[in-house]
């Protein structure tokens, strides 16, 4: 087992937290609780990025997750009705609920497979911890965006403007 | 490695004091402000009438429209914070170039959502 | 459930008070041990810990104090300095009764506000409505963490500083929706929308605005940013990006002319109109403090930070930050209300395009 005993403390801690989080955002109520939770679950994961040596990845978590997504999940809450919401009573059993329930497990059942049949290789990529702190992480993303997944980089770029075109296009109809 | 855990241990600390001295602060009054039980005390302000209706009312799509727009841009912008660290001054001209296109996407980007009408509120007029 | 627990003492000991020794006795004992146990283990961590952290505990606690010494000497001193500035824009004197130039009127005050009944509606979202006061105060104390007050003077210099503080700056705006959610009131929830709105309008420019600076330091780290402008400062290099970030920063943290969250003439008081007491002065203490941090943070980006002649660094960031401060206050008294659709486009329209253009063109200097 590599790490010290205090990372894996914490990461048991944030793992356990990330997934009670993410319980309680399916089961609560009020959709603003489920909105909060689902913060303190996107912290929680940005922790574990943390232990894993990817400060940017963490950061980026935060900010985009933490930030942008929330603000849209709560902007979302409130184009619908929370009063009328809450009077929706629970459907016990639904084709949506049993479909989701099937594939819940399937993911699950072939994660397991994966863990289960192939084991992890554990090589060591070009990019040790070392040699980003020596650099910079933040810096060798950007060096790598830069040079070797430039494409990728002016992709995004252009799927980030179909996203909001789509946005415009399906807001806009009624005008 | 130890060192960003050892960052993020002190942001941790500081997240934890933050939390730790607002709880202080609350609960001090506790002890020594008075308390005081009328009719209309523990109701919601409304200018001094009864309080009427549903708060939590529902918002305009335009809102959403914003949101989505800012979704965008923050990924965007996310993205060009490494290459502006690595981002060497003279020489190399086709950096230069990558970004140009980053950036004339995002503006086209804000020119469709500009044309498209999506700033123009409905009391604005034509 | 004290009755009842009367009844049950008085059913075992009332009867025979030599068991009534014995389990007073046997849980002297236990107590003891357990003090034993707990004084074991708590040596091992704090050895392990010292020994792990050694000076990096040190500096952890005297950061913790210091930083707090700064929010509240801060606090104390804008609340004065508003009212002041207030005053004499006005051609008012301002507070003058207590203390020498009315010094110690906001230490009267906070006194007055730890005396205040605190007050909680009876139909509030109450998780929401209690957790918004202890969470507005987080970004602001973790913002603290990386600035750097002189060259050595700074808590920790994180290799990513600027933009974790960006990144935490967004949980101020969930703590003000919290506040604005959870009150159940109409003007907190338009309050809490409008802060939404309006910083998820301003934070793209002001990201925009710092990006050339973290082009020409070639780093995230503040320190190192501030080293970077040793010949000049970047304001003479990159005037329009340090416009672009001081209005945002007016707008981020909800001043004049785009105050609008807590526009007191239409909203009552916007997102805290239910809080009263304590629970209202940690917001005004996070908006004091906020203030503070993104005057900082101008002043390290743009102002040279702690760099200047003479006088000590420290000085000299205190000076910046403090006359950038004044700016804001002039403000207040100098620029009406702006309407909520001309302060979003305002951002759409005109500083992104803006902040954009200016990227554009340092990227492009840079390369000559």
């Amino acid at each position: 087992m590599e790490g010290s005993l205090f990372q894996w403390i914490v990461f048991f801690a944030m793992a356990f937290l990330a997934i009670f989080c993410a319980l309680m955002v399916v089961t609560r109520r009020n959709p603003i609780h489920s909105a909060v939770f689902l913060i303190v679950n996107f912290f929680a994961i940005a922790v574990i990025y943390l232990l894993l040596g990817s400060q940017f990845i963490a950061i980026a978590q935060v900010m985009v997750y933490a930030g942008a997504i929330m603000m849209l999940v709560v902007f979302t809450i409130m184009l619908i009705s929370v009063e009328e919401a809450r009077r929706v009573p629970m459907v016990r059993l639904s084709a949506g609920k049993v479909f989701g329930v099937i594939l819940a497990i399937l993911l699950f059942v072939e994660l397991l497979y994966g863990l289960m049949v192939k084991a992890l290789p554990g090589k060591v990529g070009p990019f040790t911890p070392e040699r980003l702190q020596a650099v910079g992480p933040v810096r060798t993303v950007g060096g790598l965006l830069m040079s070797k997944y430039l494409l990728a980089f002016e992709l995004a770029s252009v799927v980030l403007l179909i996203g909001i075109i789509g946005a415009v296009i399906l807001a806009k109809k009624e005008r | 490695m130890e060192t960003t855990l050892r960052d993020f241990a002190f942001v941790l600390a500081f997240a934890v004091l933050a939390i730790l001295f607002a709880l202080i602060a609350v609960l001090i009054p506790r002890f020594i402000a008075p308390r005081t039980v009328g009719l209309k005390t523990e109701s919601i302000y409304e200018c001094g009438m009864d309080p009427f209706g549903s708060a939590w009312i529902r918002y305009a799509a335009l809102f959403y429209l914003y949101a989505l727009i800012f979704i965008a841009f923050d990924v965007d912008v996310l993205y060009l914070f490494p290459v502006a660290t690595s981002y060497v001054r003279g020489g190399n001209p086709e950096e230069f170039i990558a970004l140009l296109v980053f950036v004339l996407l995002l503006v086209l980007a804000i020119a469709y959502a500009w044309g498209k009408g999506v700033f123009r509120w409905k009391y604005e007029g034509r | 459930m004290r009755r009842w627990l009367r009844e049950q003492f008085d059913r075992y000991f009332g009867s025979d008070p030599v068991r009534l020794l014995f389990a007073l006795g046997g849980l002297f004992f236990a107590t003891l041990v357990v003090l034993a146990l707990l004084y074991w283990v708590v040596g091992k961590v704090v050895t392990a810990g010292l020994e792990a952290w050694g000076w990096d505990l040190v500096r952890l606690l005297l950061g913790l104090l210091g930083v707090m010494v700064v929010v509240f000497g801060n606090a104390l001193f804008l609340v004065w300095a508003e009212r002041k500035v207030a005053g004499h824009m006005q051609i008012r004197i301002g507070p003058k009764e207590v203390g020498p130039y009315g010094l110690l009127q906001s230490i009267a005050d906070s006194v007055k506000l730890l005396a205040k009944e605190i007050i909680t509606p009876r139909f509030v979202d109450r998780p929401l409505y209690l957790l918004a006061p202890l969470l507005i105060f987080v970004p602001c104390l973790v913002a603290m963490v990386v600035i750097p007050f002189d060259a050595r003077l700074q808590v920790r210099d994180i290799n990513v500083g600027i933009v974790m503080i960006l990144a935490f700056s967004s949980l101020t705006v969930l703590a003000i929706f919290m506040a604005g959610w959870g009150s159940v009131n109409k003007y907190s929830l338009i309050g809490g929308v409008r802060s939404i709105s309006q910083s998820i309008a301003y934070e793209i420019p002001m990201l925009l605005s710092i990006l050339p600076v973290v082009m020409m330091a070639r780093s995230l780290s503040l320190k190192e940013v501030v080293e970077a402008q040793s010949p000049y400062w970047f304001v003479l290099v990159q005037p329009v990006a340090f416009l672009i970030y001081f209005v945002c920063a007016v707008a981020e943290t909800n001043r004049t002319p785009f105050d609008l969250p807590e526009a007191e003439s239409e909203l009552v008081a916007g997102y805290h109109t239910e809080y009263s007491g304590m629970r209202f002065s940690l917001f005004f203490l996070a908006e004091y403090t906020n203030i503070f941090i993104v005057c900082a943070l101008a002043t390290t980006f743009f102002l040279g930070g702690y760099k200047g002649p003479v006088l000590p660094g420290v000085v000299w960031f205190f000076l910046k930050t403090y006359a950038l401060i004044f700016v804001i206050m002039w403000f207040r008294w100098t620029f009406p209300r702006v309407r909520f659709d001309q302060l979003l486009n305002f951002s759409w329209k005109f500083l992104i395009p803006l902040a954009m253009a200016n990227l554009l063109v340092t990227g492009g200097l840079l390369k000559l």
